[in-house]
């Protein structure tokens, strides 16, 4: 086996042409090679390429290990982690002496007219420090200067590159040119460059006036800070004082800040969420399906190792070293994989392009994924290392050869040897586990995802619209001009043809707004204390075009009205926590939400709407009434029996009509807003499904060629047990059970490994076990037929055998 | 040991193989001196030991006990790598199947072993082409072994036997597979060669071939018998 210097590469062009010529002499092998190399290499590179532009590439920020975002964890443990409010980053500004830079952005709509047009943008008001903590430089333009933070004087405006290119043309003397926000002029100061991460990146940005009305109309709003630590400055050090800060935020405004702590998350963290749930999901797929694939082609090249025992030996007799022997197999698959890489990079492509753009796959950076030249290094490593995987086995079942008998065999092709025997029914075991994993993944995925689409969600998402409006303040600075309007635009929603119902709500079903809002009830065993619960304001109607219920007492009215006393709705959850047994039809409520303390009567209960995720639905709800609190960022829901996208244009058409000044978002249909909610499930299901059944098929055709060839080696010992008086019914049986035997010994083997599997997707399943004993019963049904299936034709053909020519033979 | 001017010697060669638990003695005791350019054949019964022999003295078997020596080198001991080095350069082999890898030309079979050797492109062709004008078959260069005839084979596996000027040729059964006129023309062919200089050993249990050496060597159940043994047995 030693071989060094030149005497390693000498004649290494003769194996490539062999290689070549052996590729070419059998077509179809090849074929199925490539194909199965190019789905298994192409996929690992198409997942490679979206986990590189998600976890791996380096955010845009210098230094981006000393840039950290704080977050909040409630430590009485009901509620989600959160960001801090205004008052709480008000003293995290001043309060952290270890940090170089403390900034923050707080997210808001804004109203854009410019030349004419209007735009709902997104976007927010950055302090002075936050593009100092990020450590971002302007694409163009200037800094705020420091009166422009200064409310109502010289204000000024950064839009984002992507925003400046797709509104504004690129329009490079955008810069110092003014436009209108919220009706009131901005001065273009600068262009940002493209931030990570689909809900960080603002398009449009203003100076934060840190006055005291924004101070307390934003008092309880939450907002991203970031910290940008001094060099060489722990995170842990920074944390300690963040919870000394908490700490004391907790005495002096217990109401907003008690039981919450600080802590700090790592920029790359922050802006990545929990995209790499799907993606670990994904790669666990395509990983084992590329492992699937090169257990099949070393399968395959066992047995045509066997077939050419005799040129292997002929060549050893000749003198080729082991050395030469082992590398004329490697070389030969290693061409293989070279060629599948090759084809798995146009794959790759495809799979790349559709990816970036399939609608359930949600993940911030997603549209960057490129096939790029890390993407081209990994097909090139994963082809090299899929050749010398699948070229291994053939290559070492060759080195045992004895080179004698091998010289002296006469029916070539036939020679199987116990060793190559024995490896060809661990690698269809190992394809039968993998295929039970994917298998029990898939059911997995699959139990999540009927229960997601199973769950009652407490609404009914088809035929119903939902469209977006931003009222500027400057324009409606009012409650009641506010309400006027929205009454006005949904009097005149109703009355477009198709519709049959139309509400307004604050935010609809599967949002993941949490407005914090602490309530108690008068006379209450709990003595008064405020509790958490979650808050909503719906119109009238807005129940009815969602196709909510109405459980107790009655839905909101035009009646209800700002002069009138306050009423509530509450939810199903709500009213099994805190009202057991009791009736809270006018009952009374003392709740403070945004720093308000307000009171109302409960005059209905609704059924749970779901949160977040078509499952999380037992949440208690508080709702206000639109008419009595007109926000300025309504949300209209109409249910419609009119073609969606016919019903979306009438409707943007309508509320311009009856509110020019405001910007109108896109419509989009609930029914989408469900499907992006099981989108990771369906995502992940949908492409584990594939590769499981591209999985069954592999280790179907693997299990047929090994009993095949087990049938044609054994034909003399099955001709002497029929000369003995087996029947072809005891015949059958014997590859049955042989098929069975060596099925069920890879499905043993792939449900021992499965839990790893469960683990990787535990994020991914709700309400479903890893160990779900229907899906591993399942699986085991499934591979048992599988395997019937494939020991069938080797079977019908060992029954079928003359034994007195097998005898002969 | 091997001061005795042998090419090869082989002392107290035994050879067991094991199956099943079952051992076989295929050779026992064997000594046996080749002398450079002799002209030796192996005859025996189906069965005798002789194409053990002949995988000994190839190298392509170890003795279970005894010794061998090469060109006055002990090779007995060697590991796999050293004794494919040693087949490579020393010894030619001739098998009765011929041998010829069906997916390789003519020139490409007959400059294998130089290939293996590390030989450079240029000097393998012209060694290959010398060769396979020893045996007349340079006329069929670019054909593939199947588009030959048996005895058109034959003599193409004798020139890749050749072809690299090894110290010994070792045919085994070379007429096995040939009609009388392709096994007359392969036995002339060997006896050229031997004329020429070529130490040959040739395993056949023909008798009218084995006379054509110059020595036989009789086997019987795996050991030497002297001739006039082998003719009452």
């Amino acid at each position: 086996m030693a071989a060094s210097g030149s005497a390693m590469f000498s004649g290494l062009w003769d194996d490539i042409r062999f290689g070549i010529r052996q590729l070419a002499k059998h077509p179809v092998f090849t074929v199925v090679a490539l194909l199965l190399l190019a789905l298994g290499i192409g996929a690992n590179t198409a997942i490679f390429s979206l986990v590189d532009s998600v976890l791996l590439r380096p955010l845009p920020y210098p230094e981006p290990e000393r840039l950290f975002f704080v977050r909040v964890r409630d430590l009485t443990g009901r509620q989600p982690p959160s960001d801090p409010n205004m008052a709480e980053y008000l003293r995290l500004e001043k309060g952290i002496s270890s940090a170089e830079a403390v900034g923050t952005l707080l997210g808001q709509p804004f109203n854009l007219r410019w030349n004419g047009r209007t735009a709902l943008v997104f976007g927010g008001f950055a302090s002075p420090d936050y593009f100092r903590a990020l450590g971002l430089k302007l694409l163009s333009g200037r800094e705020f200067f420091p009166e422009e933070y200064q409310s109502g004087r010289n204000q000024a405006v950064y839009f984002s590159e992507k925003f400046w290119q797709r509104w504004f043309g690129a329009d490079p003397s955008l810069i110092g040119k003014t436009v209108e926000l919220e009706r009131e002029t901005h001065v273009v100061a600068g262009i940002l460059p493209t931030l990570p991460g689909e809900f960080h990146s603002p398009d449009a940005v203003v100076p934060l006036p840190v006055t005291r009305e924004i101070l307390q109309a934003y008092d309880r709003r939450s907002m991203i800070v970031a910290v940008r630590l001094k060099p060489g400055v722990k995170k842990e050090q920074a944390e300690e004082e963040i919870r000394a800060i908490y700490r004391r935020l907790g005495e002096e405004i217990p109401q907003s800040s008690r039981n919450k702590e600080g802590y700090l998350v790592e920029a790359a963290r922050f802006w990545r969420g929990d995209a790499h749930e799907p993606l670990a999901a994904l790669a666990l797929a395509v990983g084992l399906v590329l492992l699937l694939a090169c257990a099949n082609l070393a399968g395959l090249l066992l047995a045509r190792a066997a077939a050419r025992l005799r040129e292997i030996a002929i060549r050893s007799a000749l003198g080729a070293s082991q050395f030469r022997i082992f590398r004329q197999i490697i070389t030969e698959s290693l061409l293989l994989s070279l060629a599948g890489g090759a084809a798995g990079i146009a794959v790759a492509a495809w799979a790349i392009r559709y990816l970036r753009s399939w609608p359930r796959l949600r993940l911030p950076r997603i549209e960057q994924a490129q096939l790029d030249l890390h993407a081209l290094l990994f097909a090139l490593a994963v082809s090299i290392a899929a050749g010398l995987v699948f070229g291994s086995a053939p290559a070492w079942s060759v080195l045992r050869l004895r080179i004698a008998p091998a010289l002296n065999e006469e029916s070539r092709g036939s020679s199987g040897g116990i060793s190559r025997s024995w490896l060809r029914r661990v690698l269809v075991g190992a394809e039968v586990a993998i295929c039970a994993v994917l298998l029990v993944g898939s059911g997995l995925l699959w139990r999540t995802y009927q229960r997601l689409s199973s769950t009652d969600m407490g609404f009914r998402p088809e035929g119903v619209l939902v469209l977006r409006i931003m009222m500027p303040t400057a324009a409606y600075p009012t409650d009641e001009a506010r309400g006027a309007v929205q009454s006005a635009a949904l009097e005149r929603l109703r009355s477009l043809p198709g519709v049959l119902q139309a509400g307004i709500t604050a935010y609809p079903p599967l949002s993941s707004v949490n407005w914090p809002c602490q309530f108690r009830i008068p006379g209450d065993e709990s003595g008064g204390e405020m509790q958490p619960t979650s808050y909503n304001t719906v119109s009238p109607g807005y129940f009815a075009a969602i196709g909510a219920r109405i459980l107790e007492g009655r839905d909101f009215s035009d009646a209800d009205t700002p002069s009138s006393p306050r009423v509530l709705l509450i939810s199903e959850t709500f009213r099994r926590l805190y009202f057991p047994g009791t009736n809270p039809i006018g009952r009374r409520i003392e709740y403070e939400l945004l720093g308000e303390k307000s009171e109302g009567v409960v005059v209905g209960v609704v059924s749970d709407l779901a949160f977040e995720r078509p499952d999380n639905v037992r949440r208690p709800v508080i709702y206000e009434s639109y008419t009595q609190r007109p926000w300025p960022f309504p949300v209209f829901t109409v249910k419609t029996s009119m073609p969606p996208q016919q019903a979306a244009a009438m409707m943007a058409r309508a509320i311009s009509e009856v509110a020019p000044e405001v910007a109108v978002d896109q419509p989009s249909e609930l029914r989408i807003r469900v499907e992006r909610a099981t989108g990771q499930q369906a995502a992940a299901l949908l492409l584990f499904g594939v590769f499981a059944a591209v999985a069954i098929l592999l280790s179907a055709v693997g299990l047929y060629g090994v009993l095949a060839l087990a049938v044609t080696q054994r034909r003399r010992e099955i001709g002497v047990r029929m000369a003995l008086g087996a029947t072809p019914a005891e015949i059958r049986r014997m590859v049955f059970r042989y098929g069975l035997m060596l099925a069920l010994t890879g499905v043993a083997a792939g449900l021992a490994a499965a839990p790893f599997a469960g683990m990787t997707l535990e994020k991914m399943i709700y309400g479903v076990r890893w160990f779900d004993p229907a899906v591993y019963a399942g699986v085991i049904l499934l591979l048992t037929a599988v395997s019937l299936g494939a020991a069938a034709a080797p079977a019908l053909r060992a029954a079928s055998l003359d034994p007195a020519q097998a005898l002969r033979e | 040991m091997s001061g005795n001017g042998s090419l090869i010697s082989l002392r107290n060669v035994s050879k067991v193989f094991l199956t099943d638990e079952v051992e076989t003695h295929a050779l026992e005791g064997i000594d046996l001196d080749i002398l450079p350019g002799e002209f030796v054949s192996i005859a025996g019964p189906s069965g005798c030991g002789k194409s053990t022999l002949l995988s000994i003295l190839g190298l392509l078997e170890s003795p279970t006990k005894g010794e061998y020596w090469l060109k006055g080198q002990p090779v007995h001991g060697l590991g796999a790598a050293e004794r494919a080095r040693i087949r490579n350069r020393e010894i030619g082999f001739i098998f009765q199947a011929f041998n010829l890898i069906g997916d390789l030309t003519v020139l490409e079979n007959v400059e294998l072993p130089l290939a293996y050797r590390g030989l450079g492109a240029r000097e393998r062709r012209k060694m290959a082409l010398e060769a396979l004008e020893r045996v007349g078959m340079a006329h069929r260069l670019r054909h593939y072994p199947a588009q030959l005839s048996g005895g058109q084979q034959q003599r193409v596996a004798v020139a890749r036997a050749l072809a690299g000027r090894p110290a010994i040729l070792l045919a085994d059964e070379p007429t096995g597979n040939l009609d009388s006129a392709n096994s007359e023309s392969v036995m002339d062919l060997l006896e050229e060669l031997h004329q020429a200089g070529s130490t040959i050993c040739m395993v056949t249990h023909d008798p009218r071939y084995a006379r054509r050496a110059r020595r036989t060597i009789h086997l019987f159940d795996g050991r030497i018998v002297p001739s006039s043994q082998a003719a009452a047995l």
